[in-house]
Order: structure tokens, then C-alpha cells, then sequence
């Protein structure tokens, strides 16, 4: 349903590009949520805003690739621009629900703003109601004309959800929608994204840091780093094996993981900072298996076994060095 | 300063060439205040009746008065003037907000009264408070600068408050503090060398704004007094040869718009270049 | 709502007061006795202590206070020395031009520092948002006086299209009348809209920068949309309170610009007392505009809360 290949998102001038995002390459099916997990400033919020081409103004650019949706190419289109074009069944919900509502209009409007986009206006209203009603909305008629700072964080974050499903969305792109909830509060939400994604069989991109939403949640994994997406595998293969070295150091780090330790494990050193990437594998500064050939040879994407793919030369096998 | 700090502060104009040309602007103000004994071709008070109100030409560049004086002298020396009132309101305006203003954050007990008092100061409008201070103390030079003076006194003591409450709460200074450092030792080694970039800032504007007002108060005839060349009484004098002689309005007008004009240009560089969190201070975020 | 509404009057009020003392000291320190002062020098001994008596001169200073006070309340600001006539009624006969001045000027302001700004913010970074950017703030640098100066010699002087100089009141002439504000206010608008446009600028662009425009974006709807429906709505917000602002500070602002023009508002009235020494005058028009100043701030504040919902909670 999306389908995205070697994006590439870049900040600096045209002439020494520096690039946030290299060559990123995934795609979601219809029905299936896919996790896209790493580390903060690994990429992968600049990812999502330029698959919906939102990209801040002045800012960052697509530099190369191609974004497609439902087999129809949608690189480099602002959603209006989308919409005109007749591609608009693209969503995205936000991080942050407590500022991502206008404060000053009436929830009913904001979800209406968003219907009449797409559908005829005459019949906004009542569906702007019916879609509070999907989102499980305690009590809609009434939040129709409340203002935001009336609800609470995952009242608004249902709300943008609603707003989200407004344009009937085969793609719906979540960028960390419930780090900023309650842990009762984020186990609601994606119970609900879960059910919308088969009900309304879409397809998922969901970003998060944390492997344990990814757990509950996803269908498949891709794990970002340093603006490359180092493996792509089935939830289960990703936690049964993980196969790339960055991808074992992220699973120590889960407390679920290590009930019994004094210290959580972390991943020792910094991701490189884009533009100060050279040759060579992005992680074997950090590597603790890096032999003298990764520093210097140039990756490519491996398939070890069916649907699991990984960037590293010497990959895990099993959990062990191959 | 060392070289690299020097570099620093010329970063911003390097990149904007309009405030590059602002500064140079400015530096020639001062230059012309400074040489202006050498600069200027004539003696800028010699009165020649025969060659009053001449247009500009190859002699008198700018023309002359209703006295027959030189137009471009009178311009050369009053930068003079310019510099004075603008330096005077700038230390005044330093030499009073920045104690009261450092002080009323450290002191939340006196910063209350005293901040109370700014605000009632900030109930006149500032050319409103001018005018009375002149009635009270007569017009003279030092007492325009006193009156311009006490209207940015108070937006600099709310600007150094408001640095001064955000570095007291940072954790350094947190840190020293609970470390029972005096407040001598507070204010020397942690809010002052802080408050330098913004205070430049500051001081632009409070420049810019001052030579405004003096030029106000001039063409009131409550500034300098007239016998002194200044831009402002100039254009005071030129007002009744308006159609005859626009050259003395033009001119005159014009130095002043320049130097103003460019004290805003550096002002604004320097405060793209400060700390976001200092910036806010100033009215602009991000 | 209520109880800040309160609070913000209340601090209006104190410092209304301090305002007011500071204000009533005027007449105490300005060089002479108050009562040459008031009299003017020709007054006779007993004409002196006849006043002083008369105004409680002999008084402690703060029962003096109280009396100009409660005169104050009463609508008594005294009496004029050059006019012989009550300092309010002086005021009043001033006070159409300065607001009628006023008003025109801030609808220059607002016609030109919004639509401006906005162009500005919506054409952010690029050459058009630079050169007016900077044109604003070449405005601002400029003095009003000179701005008017050239629009008498051009508009005036030279094409003829309006008067240079006076004002006869509307109520006599009509509204065309109106045509002698029009340089004045142009040139005191000048400084004022380049404010405005700085500031519709900064405000667009920290609002196009919130979360919920990016959400507003999301939806699809146009960008011009974005900019009408949630971008503007919220800035202006910021901009309202500047307009009041303004709006008081330029009831003082005014004073060269009435000069210039011969305009006869409460400016110039200031500036002509002071080279009369007509103190009274000048303490009751500083009075006057420091409290229409602290009202039209408070009024101000009042309905910046209104217009946002967010306050019903607080």
C-alpha cells in the first residue's frame, strides 16, 4: 500500500548535501502495521514527514527517492498538493495531542475542516460525529463544541485520530502517538490503532523508540540508525533473532528483557551525527563485534532468511556471531 | 578580546552585507564626530550673509543657511551632538536598569517594590515623560539626556530582570549558590559576563531611540539649545525655508535616518546572534 | 475570568495611584513656588496667600494630596493660566483632533502593518520578506517630523492635494474636514505601522511553527487556508494587545507631529504650556493621558482573555 525506496532527506546546501535520511527503502502492506524503531534523531520523524511531504519550510528536502501510494507516485507532495492529484487517502497523527489541536476552535470544527477536504460538505457534520464514535469517544455529541484544553491528552489524541481517519486513509503514518500518554492511557490508544487497522484494513507506519510498543503492536520491524534503516524482519524473527548487531543492543536495553538486573545494559557511545558519516558500516564505531574491513567497506542490504533483511556484513546468527 | 571572539562578533554582519553597511555607516558617524574640526571645510557658525540659502554646488556641497553657513560643516559637527546624546541616554540607561534590575531578581522582597515602580514609570509614554522631566529640570543638553534617558531606563531594567531571573534559576548557578558562593561573587562571575551580548543588543536600540527623541526634543526647542549645531535644530531652523531651501532639510534628515537606521541593522544582527533563550527577552523567540 | 479581571484592575488601580502622586509632586517640584506658579508673576501678596490658603497649601502634603485628588475625582483639574479657564474644558477642546488624529492613524497602521506583515511571514526567508523586512525598519528609523516636513513640501506645497496646516473641527465643517488629518496621520502612522509589521511578522511566523498548524497541514487543506483559518486567527491575537498599546501611546506620540501641522490637539497643547509655563495644564493632559493609557492596557488585556477560550478554565 506504501511503498517506499531510497529515500533520501537531506539539510545543507544543494552543493554539500548532508544527508538525515539515507536511502531508506520499506514498505507497509494493507492491514499490517510496520514498526519503524530507533534511537531519538536516528531520522525517523524526518522520514515520516517527508513520506507526507510536511517538511519544515525552510528545512530539510527530499534529495532522492520515491514515495508511492498505492502504486501512485506521491514523492515530493504537500497533502493538498496530494488531494488535488486525487492521492489524498494518506493520514498522519502526531507525538504531541496537547499541542497539535488548534486551541482556539471547537473540536467539532477541526474534525469538519478536515471532512469537507474530502467529502460533501452538507454531511460533515454528522460525520464528524460518526467519526468520534469510531475513535470510541466517550459521549461525542458533546465534545463536538468543546475546546481542546478541555479534553484530556488521550481524548485529544482520539480526536486526532478522527481527524486522521477523516480522509478514509489507506496509509496511516503514527509518528510516537502515545509517548507522550500514560502508560493506561498509550495501551488504550493503540488497542484502538490496532482495531482501525484491521477494521479499516489499512496499512500502519508507526515510529516509536520503544521496542516494547513495537512488541504489542507491530506486524513487522524496521530498525533505523543514523538515517538507515539496518533491519527489516517479521516482530517474531526481530525478537526471536535478531540478526544485526544495533538491533541485539536496543533488545538488552528492554527492562522486560532483563527483569533481573541491578543496571539496565545500554548501548555504550553516540550514533555519528549526520555529516560526519564516512565510509564504511554507520554503526561499527559502536560496534562491539566490528572487524577492521567494516570501517571501510561499503554495505548492502542482505536477505538472511525470507523477509528479514539486514545491513551488516557479519550478522548475528541466532543471537551469536555467524 | 581574542581574536576568535572577535571573529564571533563579526559573524553576523559578514553574513548580511546590509548590517555590514550599517556598521560602516556607523563607524563614519563616528569618525566624522571625531575629526569633525578636520573634516569640515568651512567653520560651521561663520555667518556670510551674501551667500545665504545657496543651494548645493561645487564650494558648499550642501548648500548654506538663512546665515550663509556652511550646511556640510553644520552636519560634520553635529554628529558631535549626536554621539553625545546618544552615548549619555545608553550609559544612563546601562548605569541605572542594570543594578536595579540585577538586584530586584536576586531580591525577590526589593524586586517587588522596585519592579512596582518601573511599572508606574512605564504608565507615561516615554516622550510624555521626557517633556515633564524637561519642565522640572529646564531645557539643557544634560537634561535631554537624563529625560530620554529615563524612558529606556526602564525597558533595560525589565530586560536585564527578566536575564537575570532565567540565569539565576539555571542550574550553574543554582550549583554556585547552594555551594555558598556571596552575591558579589554571583553577580561578577555569572550574570554579568551573561548579560554583555544582550546589553549590546540593548544599547543598539536605546542609541537608535535616543537619536530619535533628541531630535524630537530639538525641533520642540526643549533639547539642545540652538546655538549648538544638532540635526534635530537644523531641521528646527529649516522648517520655515522648507520650500525655499529644501537642501537643509533634506540633509540633516537624512544623517539622522542614517545613523538610526543602521544602530537598528546592528542591533538586530547581534540579536540573531544571541542565545534563543536571551532572545525572547528582546520580543522575538526563535 | 471574573477573578482576573479583578486582580488586573487592581494592579491598574495601584499603579494608577503611584502614577497619580508622582503626577500631583510635578507641580510641587517644577523650579518656583507652586503658587507663582499657578498665579503667574504678576500675582499680589495677598492674591498669594489668599490661593494658598484657598488651596490648602498650608496643609500637610498629604491632606494636599487627598483634596487634588478628590478634585480630580470631581472632574476638577484646576485652571489655566493662560486660558483662565478650567484645565479640563482646555483638555476637551483638544481632545477631538488627538483622537480623531489617532483613529486615522491607526486605520493606516492597520491597513498597511498587517497585510504587510502577513505577506512578510507567509513569503518567510525569501528576498520579498527581506526587503520589507527591512523597509520596516528603515520606518522606523525615520522621525515623524521629517516624514512630515516632506509630505507638507510634496503633497502640500508642490501638488496641492491637502492642507498643510490646522484643523477645523468636523462639527463645523463637515467631514471633509477630516482631509487636513490626513498627512499628519500618515506620517505619524509610518513608525507605528512598522511596528505593527514586525510584530504580525514575528507572531505569524511562531504560530506557523505550533504543532496544530502542521496538523492543520496534515489534513490537506490549502495553504492559504492554513493561513486564514489557523494561522492568522491566532497571531492577530498577539497583535490586538499592540494595537491598544499603540493606540494610548500615540495620544502622546502625537506631540510633534501636531506641531508640524499646527494642529491644535492635546500635543501641541503640551508642548504651548510648557514654553508658557502653564503648569496646570500640563499636569492635567499628563494625567489625562496616563490614564486613558493604563484604561486602554487594562481594556486591552480584557479582551485578549476574551477572545481566547482557554481562559474559562482559570
Amino acid at each position: 500500500m506504501l511503498t517506499v525506496r531510497d529515500l533520501t532527506v537531506s539539510s545543507g546546501s544543494a552543493t554539500e548535501p548532508v544527508d538525515i535520511v539515507a536511502g531508506v527503502s520499506f514498505g507497509v502492506a494493507k492491514g499490517e502495521i510496520l514498526g519503524l524503531v530507533g534511537e531519538s534523531g536516528c531520522g525517523k520523524s524526518m522520514t515520516s514527514l517527508a513520506i507526507m511531504g510536511l517538511l519544515p519550510q525552510p528545512g530539510p528536502r527530499v534529495r532522492a527517492g520515491r514515495v508511492e501510494l498505492d502504486g501512485r507516485d506521491v514523492t515530493q507532495l504537500q497533502p493538498w498538493q496530494r488531494v488535488e492529484a486525487g492521492h489524498g487517502r494518506m493520514a498522519m497523527i502526531f507525538q504531541e495531542p496537547m499541542t497539535s489541536l488548534n486551541p482556539v476552535r471547537r473540536i467539532g470544527d477541526q474534525i469538519v475542516e478536515a471532512v469537507r477536504v474530502h467529502d460533501d460538505v452538507s454531511a460533515a457534520a454528522a460525520r464528524a460525529r460518526e467519526l468520534l464514535e469510531l475513535v470510541r469517544m466517550p459521549d461525542p455529541e458533546m465534545q463536538l463544541a468543546a475546546y481542546p484544553h478541555q479534553l484530556s491528552g488521550g481524548q485529544r489524541q482520539r480526536v486526532m485520530i478522527a481527524i486522521a481517519l477523516a480522509c478514509r486513509p489507506q496509509v496511516l503514518i503514527a509518528d510516537e502517538p502515545t509517548t507522550a500518554l500514560d502508560v493506561t492511557i498509550q495501551v488504550q490508544i493503540l488497542g484502538l490503532l490496532r482495531e482501525l487497522c484491521g477494521r479499516l484494513e489499512m496499512a500502519i507506519l508507526f515510529i516509536t523508540h520503544d521496542m516494547g510498543v513495537i512488541a504489542q503492536l507491530a506486524d513487522r520491524v524496521a530498525v533505523m540508525y543514523a538515517g538507515r534503516i539496518v533491519e527489516t524482519a517479521a516482530v517474531d524473527a526481530v525478537f526471536g533473532s535478531p540478526r544485526h548487531h544495533y538491533t541485539r543492543g536496543l533488545m538488552d536495553c528492554m527492562p522486560s528483557r532483563n527483569a533481573g538486573a541491578r543496571r539496565l545494559p545500554t548501548v555504550s557511545g553516540q550514533p555519528p551525527a549526520p555529516g560526519t558519516i564516512r565510509a564504511g558500516c554507520v554503526f561499527a564505531p559502536r560496534c562491539g563485534a566490528a572487524r577492521e574491513q567494516c570501517h571501510v567497506m561499503t554495505l548492502s542490504r542482505v536477505e538472511v532468511s525470507r523477509g528479514h533483511e539486514v545491513l551488516c556484513a557479519f550478522p548475528l546468527n541466532g543471537g551469536e556471531p555467524a | 578580546m581574542s581574536r576568535d571572539a572577535a571573529i564571533l562578533w563579526l559573524k553576523p554582519f559578514i553574513a548580511r552585507p546590509i548590517a555590514l553597511a550599517g556598521l560602516g555607516i556607523l563607524l563614519t558617524t563616528v569618525l566624522a564626530a571625531l575629526l569633525a574640526p578636520w573634516l569640515s571645510p568651512y567653520d560651521p557658525n561663520a555667518i556670510d550673509p551674501v551667500i545665504r540659502l545657496t543651494p548645493p554646488n561645487a564650494i558648499h556641497w550642501f548648500g548654506t543657511d538663512q546665515f550663509g553657513r556652511d550646511t556640510l560643516s553644520r552636519v560634520i559637527h553635529s554628529a558631535r551632538m549626536a554621539l553625545l546624546i546618544g552615548s549619555g541616554v545608553v550609559l544612563f540607561a546601562l548605569a541605572t536598569g542594570v543594578p536595579v534590575g540585577i538586584l530586584s531578581a536576586l531580591f525577590p522582597r526589593l524586586g517587588h517594590v522596585l519592579m512596582r515602580m518601573i511599572d508606574v514609570l512605564m504608565a507615561f509614554p516615554t516622550l510624555l515623560l521626557a517633556l515633564g522631566l524637561i519642565v522640572i529640570l529646564g531645557p539643557s543638553l544634560t537634561n535631554a539626556i537624563l529625560a530620554i534617558g529615563l524612558g529606556y531606563m526602564t525597558t533595560t531594567t525589565r530586560i536585564v530582570y527578566g536575564l537575570t531571573l532565567r540565569l539565576r534559576a539555571e542550574t550553574y548557578v543554582e550549583a554556585s549558590r547552594s555551594m555558598g558562593a556571596g552575591t558579589i561573587w554571583l553577580i561578577g562571575r555569572h550574570i554579568l559576563p551573561n548579560l554583555i551580548s544582550p546589553l549590546l543588543v540593548q544599547a543598539s536600540f536605546v542609541f537608535a531611540f535616543a537619536q530619535l527623541g533628541a531630535a524630537s526634543l530639538d525641533f520642540l526647542g526643549l533639547g539642545a539649545p540652538p546655538e549648538i549645531p544638532s540635526w534635530g535644530n537644523m531641521l528646527a531652523e529649516s522648517r520655515t525655508f522648507v520650500t525655499r531651501a529644501p537642501w537643509l532639510l533634506f540633509f540633516p534628515g537624512m544623517m539622522i535616518v542614517a545613523t538610526a537606521f543602521s544602530l537598528n541593522l546592528v542591533g538586530d544582527a547581534l540579536r540573531d546572534r544571541l542565545d534563543p533563550r536571551f532572545r525572547q527577552v528582546f520580543g522575538e523567540k526563535g | 475570568m471574573w477573578s482576573f479581571a479583578l486582580k488586573r484592575a487592581g494592579t491598574t488601580a495601584v499603579t494608577l495611584v503611584a502614577a497619580s502622586v508622582m503626577i500631583f509632586a510635578f507641580i510641587h517640584v517644577v523650579p518656583g513656588d507652586p503658587i507663582y506658579v499657578l498665579l503667574g508673576d504678576t500675582a499680589t501678596p495677598d492674591q498669594i496667600d489668599a490661593l494658598r490658603h484657598q488651596l490648602g497649601l498650608d496643609q500637610p502634603i498629604i491632606l494636599q494630596y487627598l483634596t487634588w485628588a478628590g478634585h480630580v475625582l470631581e472632574g476638577d483639574l484646576g485652571r489655566s493660566i493662560f486660558f483662565q479657564a478650567p484645565v479640563t474644558s482646555v483638555i476637551a477642546d483638544g481632545a477631538e483632533t488627538s483622537i480623531l488624529l489617532a483613529t486615522m492613524t491607526m486605520i493606516w497602521v492597520a491597513l498597511i502593518g498587517v497585510p504587510v506583515g502577513v505577506i512578510a511571514a507567509v513569503r518567510h526567508g525569501t528576498w520579498l520578506d527581506q526587503g520589507l523586512s527591512g523597509a520596516a525598519m528603515l520606518m522606523a528609523s525615520i522621525p515623524t517630523f521629517w516624514v512630515g516636513l516632506y509630505l507638507i513640501l510634496i503633497f502640500a506645497a508642490r501638488l496641492g492635494w491637502f492642507p498643510s496646516s490646522g484643523y477645523p473641527s468636523i462639527f463645523e465643517g463637515g467631514v471633509i474636514n477630516l482631509r487636513y488629518l490626513v498627512l499628519p496621520s500618515l506620517a505619524l502612522a509610518a513608525p507605528n505601522a512598522a511596528l505593527i509589521l514586525r510584530l504580525t511578522r514575528a507572531s505569524m511566523l511562531d504560530v506557523s511553527r505550533e504543532d496544530y498548524v502542521r496538523t492543520a497541514r496534515a489534513k490537506g487543506i490549502r495553504p492559504w487556508q492554513v493561513v486564514r483559518r489557523h494561522i492568522l486567527r491566532n497571531a492577530l491575537l498577539a497583535v490586538v494587545s499592540a494595537f491598544g498599546f499603540t493606540f494610548a501611546a500615540l495620544l502622546s506620540e502625537a506631540v510633534v507631529t501636531e506641531t508640524v501641522f499646527a494642529l491644535p490637539g492635546i500635543g501641541r497643547l503640551v508642548v504651548q504650556s510648557i514654553l508658557r509655563r502653564d503648569y496646570p495644564v500640563i499636569q492635567g493632559v499628563i494625567l489625562v493621558i496616563v490614564v486613558a493609557y493604563l484604561l486602554i492596557n487594562l481594556l486591552v488585556d480584557l479582551s485578549y482573555r476574551v477572545l481566547d477560550p482557554r481562559v474559562e478554565l482559570q
